[in-house]
């Protein structure tokens, strides 16, 4: 066999076996993963931890050089922040024994939350096509499709989980979608990542009422996601050319920011529920 | 040596891509630190070792992508197989030959990304020619600028082994 035919020979062997890798990728886009993307995330995820905290430490660097002054300014501030949040806190706690009280008076069982663990972003690249985030949770590892939530709002759910380190995808993401609503009007629809860090809000009828400005949540009914999380706001509406209105959103959370994260533990839904929801067309 | 100079290249090429997109999030759509390892392989003209550092190098960047798992390893593999195959019949003897030679692997991994998400994804997304432009120069550049590097180093370790060697004498 000479060597031109032997090299080709294969290249298409290297392509074949990709190719397979791809479709299998496609065909189980929302489920298990190959055991060689679990041992790639297990190779690379360490690096980009150590390159994370080698730039926060060097990002640190001025903050460590801060004057008295400056840093009782900031103690200062932060102590009115407290008070603030505090104030806030006791008026959120009053509203929750209101909202339980009814909820016993009416015989109403709010839905399953899960377990929420704070978890450290330790890559985020959130511009690119195809854009992903890491995150380090040691201890009990995330599970497949675990929500991923941040004080502002969603940031997406584990695809892929390996030790410590779990791969998030966002939902600016182009494959996302996720159960939404608008919170003025509880018009439910499907947010769905448009790439480069924009959004969509899908499946809104013409006659639907929807403003730019109205603030969208998750509405609870995708099976994975809880409801009443922060998606985004809605900054432009326009009428679609089928029956639905074309409707943009700008997330809530800036995933340039992220540095922590809350991830959701436990199912959202009982395990039967959601096998007939993945059942169902 | 040549595979562990290629390991070394790889984890560079991965530390480099993980210090910019934490510098500058924008910088993963302008720049592709692991196209310049593949081309400085396939530059070798060795198409085998090329397709499969290729590969490998591909899946390393799909480790830190989302979407599809091995989409930039199928991309790696054919630019290392074109380029490599290319090199045996072009000179890249100067400096624009080798700029325009690293541009020209941007486009052919583009186009072999474009056809996969066309092919496999629902709703692929289309690249901002701006991005486009900004990357085939940067390519270039930065490609050009890691040939000249890795020449003068060897060329360094050639003449450093060479003054190692013992010298007989006949006295």
């Amino acid at each position: 066999m000479t060597a031109g035919r032997r090299s080709n020979l294969t290249f298409l062997a290297l392509l074949v076996a990709q190719f397979i890798l791809l479709s299998f990728s496609v065909r189980n886009a929302d489920g298990a993963r190959t055991r060689l993307e679990e041992a790639a995330l297990a190779a690379v995820a360490p690096v980009t931890r150590v390159v994370d905290s080698s730039i926060e430490g060097f990002r640190g660097v001025p903050d460590r050089f801060k004057s008295r002054l400056d840093l009782e300014n900031e103690v200062v501030a932060l102590e009115q922040q407290v008070d603030a949040l505090m104030m806030e806190r006791s008026r959120l706690q009053h509203v929750e024994d209101q909202v339980e009280r009814l909820s016993d008076a009416l015989g109403y069982k709010a839905p399953f939350e899960g377990q929420v663990r704070l978890a450290d972003v330790v890559y985020v690249d959130h511009s690119s096509r195809l854009q992903t985030l890491f995150l380090y949770l040691p201890g009990r590892p995330a599970g497949l499709s675990s929500p991923v939530t941040a004080p502002d709002g969603l940031v997406g759910r584990v695809i892929l989980a390996e030790g410590a380190y779990s791969k998030v995808q966002l939902i600016t993401d182009r494959a996302s979608g996720v159960g939404a609503m608008i919170e003025r009007t509880r018009r439910q629809g499907i947010a769905r990542g448009a790439g480069r860090g924009g959004m969509t809000l899908e499946y809104l009828p013409l006659q639907a009422d929807v403003l730019v400005g109205d603030r969208v949540v998750t509405s609870g009914t995708d099976g994975i996601y809880p409801r009443g999380v922060a998606i985004g706001t809605v900054t432009k509406v326009e009428p679609g050319t089928e029956l639905f209105h074309r409707v943009e959103l700008i997330p809530a959370v800036d995933f340039g920011l992220l540095d922590q994260v809350f991830v959701v533990l436990g199912d959202t839904l009982p395990g039967r529920l959601k096998g007939s929801m993945s059942a169902s067309p | 040596m040549r595979v562990l100079r290629f390991f070394l290249a790889l984890v560079a090429a991965l530390v480099v891509h993980l210090v910019l997109v934490g510098a500058e999030p924008q910088a993963s759509r302008v720049f592709d630190p692991f196209l310049i390892v593949i081309v400085l392989q396939a530059m070798r003209g060795d198409i085998v070792f090329a397709m499969v550092s290729g590969a490998l190098v591909g899946l390393t960047q799909d480790a830190v992508s989302g979407g599809l798992y091995g989409l930039h390893g199928f991309a790696g593999t054919v630019v290392g197989y074109v380029l490599a195959g290319a090199v045996r019949f072009l000179s890249l003897q100067k400096f624009y030959y080798v700029i325009l030679f690293f541009a020209a692997a941007v486009l052919v991994k583009e186009i072999v990304v474009q056809l996969l998400f066309v092919a496999l994804l629902r709703r692929p997304e289309v690249p901002l020619l701006d991005d486009l432009v900004l990357q085939v120069v940067l390519a270039g550049l930065v490609g050009a600028a890691a040939v000249a590097t890795v020449e003068t180093l060897s060329q360094r370790l050639s003449a450093w082994r060479r003054s190692r060697r013992p010298r007989v004498s006949l006295e």
